[in-house]
């Protein structure tokens, strides 16, 4: 009895604590409908400047939200400039992945940018392919809570293992734990692949026209390759105005100036 | 079981170390630095000049909202801009927004820039207070000074040579540049650098240019380094002069430097040197060539600025229009404004803005297009401000004023726009829809094929998160993976208070004894005619269950000795004794010759919850 009430007291701790663990990160509040409503009418009416300059508004109010970020693409896009559309999908789909119109309309404007696809991993690899499958249905934060209810079950399930006697229900326990650990190992080696590559090599979206990669940073080393607006590539480093990116798959290596990238 | 419980721990450890690894080393760039700082270009200033509050907000390892500022008494916010720096170092990206604001102070003495906040997560960070000295100025208002920073400018390239020759220190001067200058007297090398004014008016435009001279092919481009234009906000001329000229009998290459400089102090300024350094060769060595500094006479502005002078000096214009005059409520007209000529273009101040409450405005992205004429910075400023009418009747626009002082004539000038009138209506169609269905094929993109159609736009959520941050960057998630750990821990303790519980009878008896003894007392309560006899026995049997070892044989001073033995008080022991003494006094005196039953079940209470602390 003593045993069940302290496994029950363990499971509510840790209830409690994967609770906070949600409410970590989100601040909500009401949201301006009315600014919302009056960019939408704008965009409906073709008048995509003043669309444009009330969403990017809203952001710059700090608001974290994939359904601004994915009428902005749109608003974007309609003016042609496929490669903040393509940013603003990103990270529209960054914050809700499983959003069909947001893989939708991402899926045009890279169709017409010629960005067949999204950008591999530098490395691809087995973890690289399993961040990416995951990273196709979880966010970053959907991917944290879930490793970490993970873990946590797998924990409840050890202490339980513990405290049963050697028979049928302790093995099937046994094994239950091991699967929790196997898949928090699968989440957090994939949560930890996809922070790092997040942080080391952010991915960027060329905004400019069409741009040329430079061998050094410096409008003297221009080379004979270009890269086209709307086209993804990955940020290696900086040099004052300057940005070292390399393309999908590492086909090239260059730098490009600064602002004629956006990073994701 | 042992081994498991080991293994276990240790996955523990090395998961959450491993776990926690990962975001610490992708975000170790960021853990020291404050979210956001804020300074001051200066702390003791006038009432005619001007303050640069600059402040700066690390977004590396968050979402942060805008800076809130705080009442500024004594100040005036005269124009704000902000900008983004993002960099890669070491493979890791930090992101930093930067807030100008020029304030202009208002009156004198010490004041303070209460501390700014912004919010990054729910919790709040704020910089220290600034104090501020303000003195009482002469009246003449100096010009907002260019709030983006100073621009090293890229090196140029210069033609190739293959011999060095001493350079000469030439004076600023103005000149002709089709004349070469007199101390050019056929070296290989020579530089010259020169203003157009001497005596500018502060804010008003100067043209600074350097002259490079060259004679011989040179094997590597020369390295130039311009002046700091301290005291100056300068625009650089992006595109270079080059021409040849006749000179001694030798062909001079002339390279051509030009850079606007806009004075931000009064009196005299002085422009520090510039550098060209020629690379040396195979047989010879480098050398440096420098100009001479050059001083200027900055003039102060006259006094009686206009209330809407906020500091532009040139010649402008302004412009403004609405695409509409009639609309619906809450459907936007678009107010264009656009001031144009020649100046300091980047660092116009904006507009005051005197639309009432029954617009509803979005703040206008000022976008600024400049280019040199004629040695004259010039271009225009243009803000487009979305105003979105509130109530359903004629509402006015107000006209916006502009003031520059015009260095030409001496003077200020205003100017302004006409107010426009708009016709608001409850309802109606409102807007003329240019593309009623979002996926026609009105785009700027050609989207006839329907595999273009891009899906809808979606409506406002109820509520949105602002300022949040990704959960792995916060150590509170981190600190969380651990908690199992704890738990663990707390469950083996558990397991080894149960396990000495069981099988120690004696040491259960003694951890009982206090509960067992005030249970008696409760009982004895219900037996007023007992209360002596029993407060006795429960104190005896209380200290034996204590002390695991029968005390009913002992004598008193055994007893007190067997106490004192075991770390009590000697005034605990007197009234141990007092109370077994009353327990056998009472069974046989009259009612009312000791104190009360309940008196003495309180007293027998007290003692055995001392005791059992002492024990």
């Amino acid at each position: 009895m003593r045993n069940l009430i302290m496994l029950a007291v363990t499971g509510l701790v840790l209830i409690i604590g994967l609770l906070v663990a949600i409410n970590m990160s989100a601040h909500s509040l009401e949201a301006d409908i009315e600014a919302v409503s009056i960019a939408n009418k704008l965009y409906e009416s073709g008048q995509y400047d003043q669309a444009t300059q009330i969403l990017e508004q809203i952001i710059s109010q700090g608001v974290q939200d994939s359904a601004i970020y994915y009428n902005l693409g749109n608003v974007y896009y309609k003016q042609g400039d496929l490669g903040r559309a393509i940013v603003n999908y990103e990270r529209a789909a960054l914050m809700n992945p499983r959003d069909s119109d947001i893989q939708a309309n991402l899926t045009i404007v890279r169709n017409q940018a010629e960005q067949s696809e999204s950008l591999p991993a530098i490395a691809a690899g087995p973890v690289d392919s399993i961040t990416r499958l995951i990273g196709t249905w979880l966010s970053v934060d959907e991917t944290a809570i879930l490793a970490l209810s993970i873990w946590f079950a797998f924990s409840l399930l050890f202490l339980v293992w513990l405290q049963l006697e050697p028979g049928k229900a302790r093995t099937g326990m046994g094994y239950a734990a091991l699967m929790t650990l196997l898949l928090v190992a699968v989440l957090g080696l994939s949560l930890g692949n996809r922070i790092y590559n997040e942080k080391v090599h952010p991915t960027a979206v060329v905004v400019a026209n069409e741009i040329t990669i430079n061998s050094q940073p410096g409008d003297q080393y221009a080379t004979e390759y270009s890269l086209h607006n709307g086209a993804e590539v990955i940020l290696l480093g900086t040099q004052g105005d300057w940005a070292h990116l390399s393309t999908p798959g590492e086909t090239l290596e260059g730098w490009i100036p600064l602002s004629a990238v956006e990073y994701v | 079981m042992k081994n498991l419980v080991r293994s276990f721990i240790l996955i523990m450890v090395l998961l959450v170390a491993g776990f926690n690894a990962i975001p610490a080393l992708a975000q170790s760039n960021n853990g020291n630095n404050p979210i956001i700082t804020a300074v001051v270009d200066r702390v003791h200033v006038s009432t005619d000049e001007t303050v640069m509050l600059t402040i700066t907000v690390d977004l590396s390892g968050s979402s942060p909202s805008k800076p809130q500022l705080p009442s500024l008494g004594g100040f005036t916010v005269i124009r704000s801009s902000s900008g983004t720096q993002i960099s890669l170092v070491n493979g890791v990206m930090s992101i930093q927004e930067t807030y100008q604001y020029n304030l202009r102070p208002t009156q004198t003495g010490d004041l303070v820039i209460e501390p700014i906040t912004v919010n990054v997560n729910g919790i709040t960070f704020s910089t220290d207070p600034i104090r501020i000295t303000v003195t009482q100025g002469s009246g003449n208002i100096q010009p907002v000074p260019n709030p983006s920073l100073p621009v090293m400018p890229s090196l140029p390239s210069f033609p190739s040579s293959t011999t060095f020759d001493s350079g000469i220190i030439e004076p600023g001067a103005p000149m002709d540049p089709s004349e070469p200058p007199t101390e050019l007297a056929g070296q290989d090398f020579f530089i010259v650098a020169e203003v157009d004014k001497l005596s500018p008016y502060l804010g008003e435009q100067v043209l600074y240019t350097l002259r490079f001279y060259n004679a011989v092919r040179l094997y590597d481009d020369p390295q130039y380094q311009p002046p700091g234009f301290t005291g100056f906000w300068h625009e650089d001329q992006p595109d270079q002069a080059n021409y040849s000229l006749q000179q001694a009998g030798r062909t001079y290459n002339v390279t051509e430097l030009q850079t606007i400089l806009f004075p931000t102090v009064i009196g005299e300024t002085s422009i520090e040197p510039a550098e060209i350094i020629i690379p040396g060769g195979f047989f010879s060595n480098g050398q440096m060539l420098r100009t001479q500094p050059t001083t200027l006479d900055v003039q102060t502005l006259p006094q009686n600025a206009p209330s809407s002078y906020q500091g532009a000096v040139g010649r402008f214009d302004i412009q403004a229009g609405v695409d509409t005059n009639h609309t619906v409520i809450n459907e936007p007209v678009t107010l264009k404004v656009t001031i144009s000529g020649q100046g300091n273009i980047n660092n116009l101040a904006d507009p005051i803005w005197k639309e009432g409450p029954e617009w509803r405005a979005f703040d206008s992205q000022a976008s600024n297009s400049i280019q040199f004429e004629g040695g004259k910075l010039a271009g225009s400023r243009t803000y487009e401000r979305i105003l979105v009418p509130t109530q359903a009747e004629i509402l006015i626009i107000p006209a916006i004023e502009f003031s520059y002082f015009d260095p030409e004539t001496s003077s200020y000038q205003t100017i302004s726009t006409q107010s426009f009138e708009v016709v608001v209506e409850s309802s109606g169609t409102g807007l003329t829809s240019a593309s009623p269905d979002i996926n026609s094929g009105s785009d700027a993109l050609n989207n006839e094929s329907p595999n273009n159609n891009i899906r809808p736009n979606k409506p406002a959520p109820p509520n949105w998160i602002q300022g949040s941050t990704l959960l792995t960057k916060l150590p509170g998630y981190w600190l969380l993976w651990t908690l199992p750990l704890f738990l663990l821990m707390g469950q083996l303790g558990w397991q080894q208070y149960l396990k000495r519980w069981q099988n120690d009878p004696s040491q259960r008896r003694r951890n009982e004894a206090a509960k067992k003894a005030r249970r008696a007392v409760r009982a004895a309560y219900k037996r007023p005619a007992e209360v002596y006899d029993a407060a006795g026995q429960i104190l005896v049997t209380f200290i034996s269950e204590k002390l695991t070892r029968r005390i009913s044989g002992l004598t008193q001073d055994e007893l007190d000795e067997l106490l004192r033995s075991e770390g009590v008080a000697e005034d605990l022991i007197e009234r141990v004794q007092n109370c077994i003494t009353l327990s056998e006094s009472g069974r046989y005196a009259q009612s009312g010759e000791n104190s009360s039953p309940k008196e003495t079940l309180r007293r027998t209470e007290k003692l055995i919850m001392e005791l059992d602390k002492a024990l």
